[in-house]
């Protein structure tokens, strides 16, 4: 594993498989990889159901990002677009 | 401890009869959560200054203080009330089933508190999602920081994710019960709901706590969070293989103490909620409170004694300066106390009490909030580096800072109590097994 993550080290920063990468999509997500897998072709199975299972988590996903992006907006309009509200060196 | 007849009757009890017990503890909490609000509009509109969290270098002290120890502690405890919930569906241990509702909402609660905590340390919060979603093709590469915020959105997604699937049985059954006020809420959660999907849902929930219970400890507070501290070699307080299991024993140990309280107060808020959550519950929440805090004493013994005796001279530095504030020893006495308190209870040495575990709960929770805050700071003030040597500084948590604590934890609770009138927040079959059940940790 330290070979292969040395490897992944000296590839171009934007470009190429980087440790993160590994890391991220290569070892964390291997769980969730397996779950999917689990869902579509385990027993008992239902493709409907188990596509309802990627919509919440799809859902849950925009959800969270979206209202939070939502929630900076608001604070952005209250006290970083020059309001009465904005910080002093604004 | 008798085993006690519960009903669904009462599972959706405290959906329907608000209490005065119910409004007093609502209004706390909002007072709480509004000086949160107006502590952070007064940093919103004069920047982080009026925190005592520095410029490192040039104002001396901290750069991370009581916002990412409040960070971590909330993700603990999140984290670690989780697994409870995937162990019980996992390894069958039908006698919590009681608390595995209570422990993935607390996973949503205390997740959504952590990531508060993270918005309000952002200088400007404003830029969050964009400057997070543009940069992440580069920045997954290398930043834990980005691993961070992958791993949190993915431990939130499939905590909700599981509570969703599993919560559809349990409204189509109990709906007769529930108030029709709250129809179009519940149609929306049984959206195209069949009971004939049930076994498949089941099957399903079992490959998510599967898939959590890999992530969690090994992953995720056993890994990628503590790697935001344990890959910095420049602070040698934080670095080194040692930060990852402590951070996973003091996740399970303030997760125990946090699904046990939760547990405890609507106990006390409920009818026969005794009988829903039965005496064994508890108990058991305990005795695995005082194993995990065992192996969080242990751990520290451990960094202790390696940062003692010849260490390197940053390690040793930051040590010697842990050893010496008392709010390092506070925090021990918050953990260690607890641990004896429930050895004694299992020994026979001292009765059962539910009133104890309750302050043995609040105790590991706040020595925990107090161990990980300091052990930000103390990463920061002994680095390795000697660059910012000529601008020595100190940390003490300002108003401002420890409002945010306040704040989270009346969050969490008014989270609970809007949750608790929507959802039965105890699963069907955990009433139905209790006729069955036997006991055993």
């Amino acid at each position: 594993m330290y070979a292969l993550l040395q490897a992944a080290e000296s590839l171009d920063m934007y470009a190429g498989i980087q440790p993160g990468t590994i890391l991220i999509f290569g070892i964390v997500l291997v769980p969730v990889y397996a779950m999917i897998a689990g869902w579509f072709g385990g027993k008992p199975r239902d493709a409907g159901v188990a596509l309802l299972g990627v919509g919440y988590i799809a859902t849950f996903v925009a959800s969270l990002w979206g209202g939070l992006f939502v929630l900076s907006m608001i604070i952005y309009a209250l006290f970083f677009s020059g309001g009465p509200m904005s910080p002093p060196f604004l | 401890m008798s085993m006690p007849d519960a009903s669904p009757d009462d599972l959706v009890r405290p959906i329907k009869k608000p209490s005065k017990k119910f409004f007093l503890l609502a209004g706390l909490s909002s007072v709480a959560a509004v000086i949160f609000v107006i502590a952070y509009g007064i940093q919103l509109a004069n920047g982080l200054a009026v925190t005592n969290l520095s410029d490192w270098g040039s104002g001396g002290g901290v750069t991370w203080g009581t916002y990412i120890g409040t960070f971590i502690w909330w993700v603990g405890i999140a984290h670690g009330g989780i697994i409870i919930s995937a162990a019980v569906r996992l390894l069958k241990i039908e006698k919590y089933e009681p608390v595995a509702r209570i422990a993935e909402l607390l996973t949503i609660g205390a997740l959504s508190m952590a990531g508060i905590m993270i918005i309000v340390h952002l200088g400007r919060p404003d830029r969050v999602v964009w400057s997070v979603v543009m940069s992440y093709p580069t920045t997954v590469h290398t930043s834990p920081l980005a691993w961070d915020l992958t791993v949190i959105t993915l431990y939130f997604v499939l905590t909700a994710t599981y509570l969703s699937l599993t919560l559809r049985s349990d409204i189509y059954r109990l709906r007769d019960k529930l108030p029709d006020i709250l129809n179009p809420v519940y149609s929306a959660i049984l959206f195209r709901y069949d009971p004939d999907e049930d076994p498949v849902v089941e099957r399903m929930a079992w490959w998510l706590a599967l898939a959590i219970i890999i992530l969690a400890p090994l992953l995720l507070h056993g890994g990628v969070i503590p790697w935001l501290f344990a890959l910095t070699s420049s602070t040698p307080g934080w670095f080194g293989g040692l930060t990852a299991p402590q951070f996973l024993s003091a996740a399970l140990t303030s997760a125990m103490g946090g699904v046990m309280l939760v547990a405890l107060v609507f106990r006390k808020l409920y009818t026969n909620w005794e009988s829903v959550i039965p005496d064994e519950v508890i108990w058991g929440l305990g005795w695995w409170m005082g194993i995990f805090s065992l192996i969080f004493v242990w751990l520290q013994l451990q960094r202790n004694l390696v940062g003692s005796y010849a260490a390197p001279t940053g390690v040793g530095k930051v040590a010697a300066a842990t050893q010496a504030n008392p709010v390092y020893w506070v925090a021990m006495l918050l953990i260690i106390l607890p641990l004896a308190y429930v050895a004694f209870q299992h020994f026979g040495i001292l009765n059962f009490s539910l009133r104890g575990m309750a302050v043995a709960a609040i105790a590991v929770i706040l020595g925990v909030l107090i161990e990980k805050t300091l052990f930000t700071v103390e990463g920061l003030l002994y680095p390795a580096t000697r660059l910012y040597g000529n601008v020595p500084g100190s940390y003490v948590p300002t108003p401002i800072e420890l409002a945010s604590i306040l704040g989270t934890t009346g969050l969490l609770i008014l989270f609970f109590m809007g949750v608790s009138k929507l959802i039965p927040i105890v699963e069907m079959k955990a009433v139905e097994h209790h006729e069955s059940e036997e006991g055993g940790d």
